[in-house]
């Protein structure tokens, strides 16, 4: 049974994954929002292909660590046809590639924004092809819309994190004039808000679908509130405050007129750390929710939630 | 041809000799078992008046690979070291191939494929076919005090003992159509709990 602590390497890589995919989204996006100042929008792809492509890179790497005969990694994209887990391989080195390519170019100034659009292509059936992995497994607390919804919501608020660091620490610098600043930090705002909606709709829609599964679905589900629902809770709350420091850095950068100085900037700052660590704990949750179907073998909570339907105490008529 | 296990529920004592003989005959890793004995226990009381009737049950299932016909450790293997053997529908992992992913743990509702740290692979029950080319039974059958694990081709199995995968216990046959046919304990039959 997969645990968050056995599945550390599969942590990073998807968060990086997923970083890289978001970071590469959000450079996309402001390479044809601010065409108009193309040195500007120039600089900010650079500063997120600087991110993204290392941070892919390195996550990369780390799934290596995942296996048990890392050598043999070659050998898992024989079953292409079926294997999900072989699709995502394949995906993710392309995305890789494109990736590593797009940031080549941009750093030998020739940068193009089609193959910029091919790697975020990639990049988006790469995290898809990871959350087929788990939603083509038997662990009940995986297989449902949940997990797409997670990876890719995961996706919108790191690349928002980054986005962030980037835009604040670019006009810091004077390296970005402060309408560009304004624009896109509202694009994020934007984003981040839509991401924590769709986190905060699907949630309660998740716990439906494992209280009307099957019983290891419901031992999942006792398992998500009596060891992790704190966490969790936890999660959600730093997403929301994550939001809250964007607006509020918003605010007070519009209170002191220009450039994000001092406060403003601290509260940017500090949104895309609380962004961040609130998907780190979502990703540990996720991989700890991972309960096999044989209810009565090895999950204790399982045993737990069968003895207790199991329990019948009826009043003598 | 398929290959499958027969067991009879109503004599399993729960003893798991079948385990241990698996364990011994595969030399397996601590926290290694191709073949395990579930233990499902469940009831309650009644009042009758100030007295208390018990109604409690307990039951084992002995259970290891099913060498499923649609099984997905075989579809989500991404090497294809876990493949379904022609001649007689028994899944092996092939230790040559496989990168120990754990792909194959994630994909079996019987958990039956096992991740061996110290080897990087996975490992599962393979029916023993090293000792059925011999014209020997499987660790688990022969070893089996009750007599209560059977091997053979399915339909001779189904002819001679019947039975059902549709259990208490276990998870719905029908994610992978299983074959391993169960002489059900009298709790185990489902709607009866």
């Amino acid at each position: 049974m997969p645990s968050s602590r056995s599945e550390l390497a599969l942590i990073v890589f998807s968060l990086f994954a997923q970083l890289a995919l978001g970071a590469l989204t959000v450079a996309a996006v402001f390479a044809m929002r601010f065409n108009q100042v193309p040195a500007e929008a120039a600089r900010l792809v650079a500063l997120l292909l600087d991110g993204a492509v290392p941070c892919l890179a390195l996550g990369l790497l780390v799934s290596l660590a995942h296996l048990g005969s890392p050598a043999g990694a070659y050998r898992a994209l024989r079953n292409l046809a079926d294997s999900w887990l072989s699709r995502e391989i394949l995906c993710s080195l392309l995305f890789g590639a494109l990736a590593l390519a797009t940031g080549w170019l941009h750093w030998t100034g020739k940068g193009s924004p089609a193959l910029l659009w091919a790697a975020v292509v990639s990049g988006a059936a790469a995290v898809w092809a990871m959350s087929s992995i788990y939603t083509h497994s038997v662990n009940p607390a995986w297989t449902t819309f949940f997990t797409p919804i997670s990876f890719f919501t995961a996706a919108l608020m790191l690349g928002t994190a980054v986005g962030t660091v980037v835009l604040v620490y670019a006009t810091q610098r004077g390296e970005v004039a402060v309408t560009t600043f304004r624009a896109g930090v509202q694009d994020l705002q934007l984003t981040a808000a839509l991401a924590l909606a769709a986190q905060l709709i699907s949630l309660p829609l998740y716990v439906e679908a494992l209280h009307e599964g099957p019983a290891a679905a419901r031992a999942a589900l006792s398992r998500l509130w009596s060891a992790y629902g704190a966490l969790l809770i936890l999660r959600l709350i730093m997403g929301a405050v994550g939001v809250a420091a964007l607006f509020y850095g918003w605010t007070l950068a519009g209170r002191t007129g220009s450039r994000p100085m001092d406060m403003s900037a601290f509260m940017f700052y500090a949104a895309a750390v609380v962004l961040v660590l609130a998907e780190v704990i979502a990703r540990v949750v996720f991989y700890a929710m991972g309960i096999s179907t044989l209810v009565g073998w090895t999950p204790p909570a399982a045993e737990r939630v069968l003895t207790r339907t199991g329990l019948r105490k009826r009043k003598s008529p | 041809m398929q290959l499958g296990f027969h067991v009879d529920m109503s004599a399993c004592a729960g003893c798991k000799t079948c385990t241990v003989a698996c364990k011994d005959k595969h030399d397996l890793a601590p926290g290694q078992l191709f073949r395990k004995v579930i233990e499902v226990e469940g009831g309650g009381y009644t009042f009758v008046g100030s007295a208390v009737i018990p109604d409690v049950y307990a039951y084992w299932i002995s259970t290891a690979c099913n060498h499923c016909d649609s099984p997905k450790c075989v579809q989500n293997c991404p090497t294809r070291a876990c493949h379904k053997r022609a001649e007689d529908g028994v899944v092996v992992i092939d230790q040559e191939v496989c990168i120990g992913c754990r792909y194959c743990t994630w994909s079996c509702p019987y958990g039956a494929p096992q991740y061996n740290p110290k080897l990087g692979k996975t490992g599962k029950c393979d029916l023993c076919i090293d000792l059925i080319a011999l014209g020997e039974d499987p660790a688990c059958v022969s070893s089996c005090i009750m007599r209560a694990i059977h091997v053979g081709p399915m339909d001779e199995l189904q002819r001679k003992y019947g039975g059902t995968m549709a259990l208490n216990g276990l998870p719905d046959p029908n994610i992978t159509r299983p074959n391993c046919l169960y002489t059900p304990h009298r709790d185990a039959v489902p709607g009866r709990r």
